[in-house]
């Protein structure tokens, strides 16, 4: 028993603690501590009787005793302790605070008096307890798993560790073949003779069991011989035959060890005979916890199919008669479907393929024709800062496709870097070094939907070194925006808006609306009327000498940088007011020219898409490919060939306008997302086509080409869509036209059509992927010399 | 703080299962049946680890007297040990040159293998049992033959020869150690066939062999000589009340040496003797370590 330490020691307390012991405390009171007693007895009982309570004297010693003669708190402690309320308060905090193992060690505790209970019970006082004896499958009686229905019960099988089979490395060294061969005698050897010894009892034979290892762990030899190989040292062979040190050995040994052999080997325990039994040999020697602690039938729960097995046979079974139902009409489709099956068969389970639907595309197309909103992509074509990017991004902010937060944000950082006016531009320019340049390097494309239609942009960039890519963006594209400035057409008309202009009409551009921008920056005065009808005059005739149709071109007056006529009309007040009496906004004209949609022919031409850009997604989609599909369709699920590498890849998505879709036609801008082909197979202008009707390779091909510039056999670029190559023209085949028409000219001039063959220069390549019908450029020098179509691929 | 590496058992802790004692059964104290110089029956086989390069299982099984008590709870103790043997293996880059094979000892009981539970982590008894394994494995292996390289020799002891009967006052974890001396004996045999397992030149096979000198008759057939100690061989400490002396060695039977010698208590003038008896029960566990060696091989 402890005295509460709040008193200060003094020696004798000390020495009390130290050699009073609780059983004869009392017969070594001091004189002091006795008086003590006497006096502060008669308080403590007074104050009790005072609250109604009574105690002994000897309860009131001790407390006293335990308190150094405190008379509060000892008549406190009475008190408590005979008061049942606070105490069951103080149990009940307890119980908060308390885990469930602390209430049970609790509660044994109690219920033992509150000594250490195990302790206490002698052997003697164990056997006063009345208990029945008890089995051991009764006394688990109560336990769960005892009434286990046999069907969820599972058995303590131990696992086998599956072990690879290590090879020797370097497959043509001669020790590699000699090993090769001596497995394949050792194999024939193992074929004939052995016959597994069974087992003969239920303690095992080894022999078994080492048969059995052989199979799971294994080098290039049986286990057996490598096992004894270690022995077999050339020191102890030549140690066997001399009998000397042996000889010593024998005569004390057979004395006692010999006769007591047999007696000493014990048939192991359940435990130990599962511990050493390989599980193959002895399927039903293995230990059951039932078998040890309560004897009941047993069944293999392994027998029957497991339960994800008869689910997804379920659905497998559901789904192939919904298939079948709903799309027998087509017979691709149940071809699709076939060849999914099979793949199902024989499919790796390591590689989860992604499954083709089997849907039939042009129907559905068909079908959704009616609920479908009309499409287009556009590229933006003009001069160098005639501000393309910036009309664009403001078109992308006023339709709602950008958020004004981020405009906020590019116009504070281009502030820092001196270049607040391009903070439009900068929707489109992502790279750093266009933002930093302020001039667009590569098509950047985007997308935004008004009410009636979707758009995407394609960017061009305007600089001259950057055409390549501007023909790129330009041949996925379905009509083009011409962005003039209004102050400085003539500087673009020498310059890349003529050329842009050839290059849309080259790549087959049919539509095109002309943004006449910067009118807020005409001079003398902004949106002067006079101006912009001069720009639009010129426009027209320069665009209908180069080939598009009247009706085709439409002028739009606007201003990128402010945002008028763009998307909204200007106000009917102030300079700008004329404008809307007779003139469309940009995206009202950019509707109206939508051109009419992909015919169901091309649909189901077979699948051809030329690559713009080959670039990682995301971690679930390692490789993408990115571009326009020109004919045919695709589903996601189907396998594709990739020209001119030849590999084959299996799409396992596809995302059309930033959406994931299950299929895509002709004319739609798409992103591939593709499986089981390395990135090194695709590259930017690679053609993507169906693997049973794939696009051939040519080194070199007829075209039917109009020319700019004379053409002579010469080297020049051939840039079809997204691919451009070295090549040459390697003959001027004929002229073309009635009264000019000439078999083997030596001079294609100006302004000519003519049919050329040409030829790629790239020795190394085994040619590009031609379609016929395909739009060709033919540049030289940096300028465009000629365009055409591809004759006789 | 709180240690992270293990699962850790829940707060406040549980309470052991007490297991009461039907009144109807009388307690005794279970009898040596078999003779002073009989060894319990002993159950060994090799390469019971497959991903272990060596590896074996030693079991005495429980005596049965199960039946007679009518108790759930074996009255005396029985051994089961697992060897794995790693090795021989290169000695990893940093370590110093060895000229010798490097041997490595771990001796752990599972938590469960005896009354009185044993943590997760090595306790000074087990770490005390692998010194005393590594001498006794050390005079038997070659090590020369393999120079820069390693070899463990892990033993798990999955159940453990208690220290006295549990039914004396102090519940049989009455201390005084001499159920670890059967268990060291246990593990220089089950480590010697695990050696062989592995393919681990040894000069001869080791076994251990454990024997004391008891104050009582030492069960049925010795005889209390005055006031001295019966010798008995092989004992299980819950059938003997006082023990006075044992002793555990690892012998090598065709070269007759002793390579590990663990006396504890006061043998007096029958050091000599106890000595002999541990010597006599090492050969006797020596047949069924031969035995178990060759079936392997077969």
């Amino acid at each position: 028993m402890h005295r509460v330490k709040n008193v200060q020691y003094n020696e004798e307390d000390l020495y009390d603690d130290d050699e009073v012991d609780e059983g004869q405390g009392e017969e070594q009171l001091t004189q002091e501590d006795r008086d003590n007693f006497a006096n502060l007895t008669p308080v403590v009982r007074a104050e009790l009787e005072e609250a109604g309570l009574q105690a002994s004297d000897r309860e009131i010693q001790d407390a006293l005793w335990n308190y150094y003669w405190d008379v509060g708190k000892s008549v406190n402690y009475l008190k408590n302790s005979r008061t049942p309320r606070p105490q069951r308060q103080a149990s009940k905090k307890d119980a908060k605070a308390k885990s469930k193992f602390d209430q049970a060690a609790e509660k044994a505790e109690t219920g033992c008096a509150g000594e250490g209970w195990v302790r206490k019970f002698s052997a003697a006082e164990r056997r006063d307890f009345a208990m029945p004896p008890l089995s051991a499958a009764e006394w688990f009686q109560g336990v769960p798993w005892t009434g286990l229905s046999p069907s969820i019960r599972g058995n303590l099988v131990p696992a086998e560790p599956v072990r690879p089979r290590p090879r020797l490395l370097g497959g043509s060294s001669k020790l590699a073949k000699l090993a090769e061969e001596r497995r394949k005698r050792n194999a024939a050897a193992a074929a004939s003779p052995e016959v597994e010894v069974p087992a003969s009892n239920g303690a095992l034979s080894a022999l078994d069991r080492l048969a059995s290892i052989k199979d799971g762990k294994e080098n290039d030899k049986p286990a057996a011989t490598t096992q004894a190989e270690p022995r077999k040292y050339p020191i102890r062979k030549k140690r066997e035959p001399t009998p000397p040190p042996r000889e010593p050995t024998p005569p004390p040994a057979p004395a006692e060890p010999q006769e007591e052999a047999p007696d000493l080997r014990a048939s192991p325990t359940a435990f130990g005979r599962t511990l050493s039994t390989s599980p193959r040999q002895h399927p039903t020697s293995t230990m059951h916890l039932k078998d040890v602690l309560g004897a009941s039938s047993q069944s293999d729960p392994f027998n029957a199919p497991s339960p994800d097995d008869v689910v997804m046979r379920a659905q497998q079974h559901s789904k192939a008669v919904s298939n079948t139902s709903t799309k027998q009409a087509s017979t691709k489709g149940l071809e699709r479907q076939t060849q999914a099956l099979n793949l199902d068969a024989d499919a790796t389970p390591q590689q989860a393929k992604v499954r083709s639907k089997g849907l039939d595309v042009p129907r559905l197309w068909a079908e959704e024709k009616s609920k479908r909103k009309p499409s287009a992509a556009f590229v933006v074509i003009g001069h160098v800062d005639h501000g393309k990017s910036t009309l664009m991004g403001r078109l992308l902010l006023d339709t709602g496709a950008v958020a004004q937060r981020d405009i906020d944000k590019y116009q504070k950082a281009a502030t820092e870097l001196g270049k607040s006016s391009f903070a439009l531009a900068w929707v489109l320019d992502t790279d750093p070094q266009e933002r930093e340049r302020g001039v667009t390097v590569d098509i950047a494309q985007h997308h935004f939907s008004t009410d009636t239609a979707d758009f995407t942009i394609l960017d061009a960039p305007g600089h001259r070194d950057f055409v390549p890519n501007m023909i790129g963006g330009a041949a996925m594209a379905d009509m083009a925006v011409l962005v003039v400035d209004a102050n400085q057409l003539d500087s673009g008309m020498k310059g890349q808006t003529r050329e842009h202009v050839l290059l849309a009409k080259a790549v087959g551009l049919k539509k095109v609306v002309v943004a006449v921008n910067k009118m807020d920056d005409t001079k003398p005065t902004a949106w002067r009327e006079a101006a912009f009808e001069a720009v639009r005059d010129e426009v027209r005739s320069f665009l209908t000498t180069s080939g598009f149709g009247e009706e085709d071109v439409l002028v739009v007056p606007c201003s990128g940088l402010g945002g008028e006529n763009v998307v909204k009309a200007p106000s009917s007040m102030g300079a700008a007011a004329w404008v809307a009496k007779c003139n469309p906004t940009l995206l009202q004209a950019l509707e109206r020219s939508i051109p009419s949609e992909t015919e169901s022919k091309t649909v189901t031409q077979p699948f051809r898409m030329q690559i713009a850009d080959v670039f990682r997604g995301s971690i679930q989609n390692p490789l993408s490919v990115a571009g326009r599909i020109v004919a045919g369709h695709v589903q996601v699920g189907d396998s594709i060939l990739v020209q001119p590498s030849g590999e084959t890849a299996a799409i396992r998505a596809l995302d059309v306008i930033d959406e994931p879709r299950d299929f895509a036609v002709a004319g739609q801008i798409v992103t591939l997302h593709l499986q089981d082909i390395e990135a090194q197979h695709l590259r930017s202008g690679d053609v993507v086509c169906d693997p049973k009707r794939p696009v051939h390779l040519r080194k070199s091909f007829e075209a039917v080409v109009e020319a700019v510039d004379p053409l002579l056999p010469q080297a020049v670029d051939i840039h079809i869509g997204r691919l451009h190559a070295p090549g040459r023209i390697e003959r001027l085949v004929e002229v073309m036209g009635s009264e000019t028409g000439r078999k083997k000219p030596r001079i294609v001039r100006q302004g000519q059509k003519a049919k050329v063959k040409l030829t790629f220069e790239d020795a190394a390549s085994s040619g590009f992927p031609l379609v016929d019908g395909e739009k060709v450029v033919l540049r030289a020098a940096g300028a465009t010399v000629g365009y055409g179509v591809v004759d006789a691929a | 703080q709180a240690d992270r590496r293990r699962l850790n058992a829940p707060p406040g802790g549980t309470a052991p299962p007490a297991f009461a004692t039907p009144k109807t059964v009388k307690l005794e104290r279970p009898k040596r049946t078999r003779k002073p110089d009989e060894h319990r029956k002993i159950y060994l086989r090799t390469g019971i680890v497959p991903s272990a390069s060596g590896s074996a299982y030693y079991e005495i099984p429980p005596q049965s007297d199960q039946k007679q008590s009518g108790l759930s709870l074996p009255q005396t103790s029985s051994l089961k040990i697992t060897c794995t043997v790693h090795g021989p293996r290169p000695l990893p880059r940093n370590a110093a040159f060895s000229p010798n094979l490097l041997l490595t000892t771990h001796v752990k009981f599972a938590p469960f293998a005896t009354r009185h539970r044993r943590g997760y982590v090595r306790d000074a008894s087990e770490r005390d049992l692998a010194v005393h394994l590594e001498t006794a494995l050390r005079g038997v292996i070659i090590g020369e033959r393999w120079p820069k390289s390693g070899v463990e020799v892990v033993i798990t002891v999955l159940e453990g020869e208690e220290d006295g009967w549990w039914g004396d006052a102090g519940g049989g974890g009455g201390g005084g150690g001499w159920g670890l001396m059967g268990v060291l004996a246990g593990c220089i045999t089950v480590a010697s066939a695990a050696l062989v397992d592995a393919g681990i030149d040894c000069v001869d096979l080791v076994s251990g062999g454990v024997a004391v000198v008891v104050g009582d008759g030492g069960g049925s057939g010795g005889k209390p000589k005055g006031g001295e100690g019966a010798l008995v061989l092989d004992p299980s400490p819950a059938e003997h009340a006082e023990m006075r002396a044992a002793c555990v060695v690892a012998y090598l039977h065709s070269r007759d040496e002793i390579t590990e010698l663990w006396m504890r208590g006061d043998a007096g003038a029958e050091s000599e003797r106890l000595i002999d008896e541990a010597v006599k029960a090492a050969s006797l566990a020596r047949t069924v370590l031969v035995e178990a060696v060759k079936e392997a091989v077969e």
